[in-house]
């Protein structure tokens, strides 16, 4: 009898030394899909503040509901991003230095983006 | 990492500097190009969010940055990437659910579709926002 040293648990997922599979596929694409009524909203949304004084502005963003689109917008977005982001560089960057350097300020990019847009949003609907 | 061993003066095949490009070929770099400038673009959208949540004196310096003449050439350029991105991407999605839209005449109309469908979104949309300003 040949000798496999997988755990049960090892075989079942049946991933081997790549530890994932289509997540990152299915999870770009999924964004995707969000992303275009998301983005779509946040185009017209653009077009509504033009050329508006502070006040008004002030006044849509804080919103509830153009806050939450807005905000589910940038997470899909940022999300959607920061896994296109690793793709590219892991397709351009073979040095493993560079490679591991770039894919972690990649994902520090996208969390800092995020906080900070969130954050904004938060305290246009809530801080008053 | 695998290294290549062998250093002997083969010929290369043609690569992108010889031959013309084909319209996919130029959308694809596109697509990935325009993701790579919304990526950066980010920023602008975060400092403007930031602006509003800081009040009236942050959102009008912000205002008078974006709004001077380099400004509405990046956000110009920013908008052409992001419904690019944006047309380009429901392209991929639409290959994704039916793969017969790859076949090649298939796939080089609809790649010069979303060259003309972006800059023509792109320039309404900025006579709309010039319009109701």
């Amino acid at each position: 009898m040949r000798k496999d040293f997988r755990t049960p648990l090892g075989k079942s997922i049946g991933l081997g030394a790549a530890h994932s599979g289509t997540k990152h596929f299915i999870m770009q694409r999924l964004t995707a899909l969000a992303n275009v009524p998301l983005f779509v909203f946040f185009i017209i949304l653009i077009i509504c503040v033009v050329g508006k004084d502070y006040h008004s502005v002030q006044h849509i963003l804080a919103n509830p509901v153009v806050a939450v689109i807005l905000a589910l917008m940038l997470l899909s977005g940022i999300y959607h991003m920061m896994i296109g982001m690793q793709v590219i560089i892991e397709d351009y960057f073979p040095q493993h230095l560079a490679r591991i350097w770039l894919l972690s300020l990649n994902v520090f990019f996208c969390f800092v983006m995020g906080a900070a847009c969130i954050l904004a949003i938060l305290k246009i609907t809530l801080g008053g | 990492m695998t290294e290549s061993t062998t250093q002997s003066d083969r010929p290369l095949s043609p690569h992108v500097q010889i031959y013309r490009w084909p319209i996919t070929m130029a959308m694809s770099i596109a697509h990935r190009a325009s993701g790579g400038a919304l990526y950066i673009g980010t920023i602008f959208l975060a400092i403007w969010l930031i602006a509003v949540a800081g009040g009236e004196n942050a959102l009008t310096i912000v205002n008078n940055i974006y709004g001077s003449w380099i400004g509405l050439i990046i956000l110009f350029l920013y908008t052409l990437a992001l419904v690019h991105h944006l047309v380009g991407g429901i392209r991929h999605l639409f290959w994704d659910s039916s793969p017969r839209l790859l076949e090649k005449h298939l796939a080089t109309k609809t790649a010069w579709a979303t060259v003309y469908i972006s800059v023509i979104v792109t320039i309404v949309l900025w006579i709309v926002g010039f319009m109701v300003r």
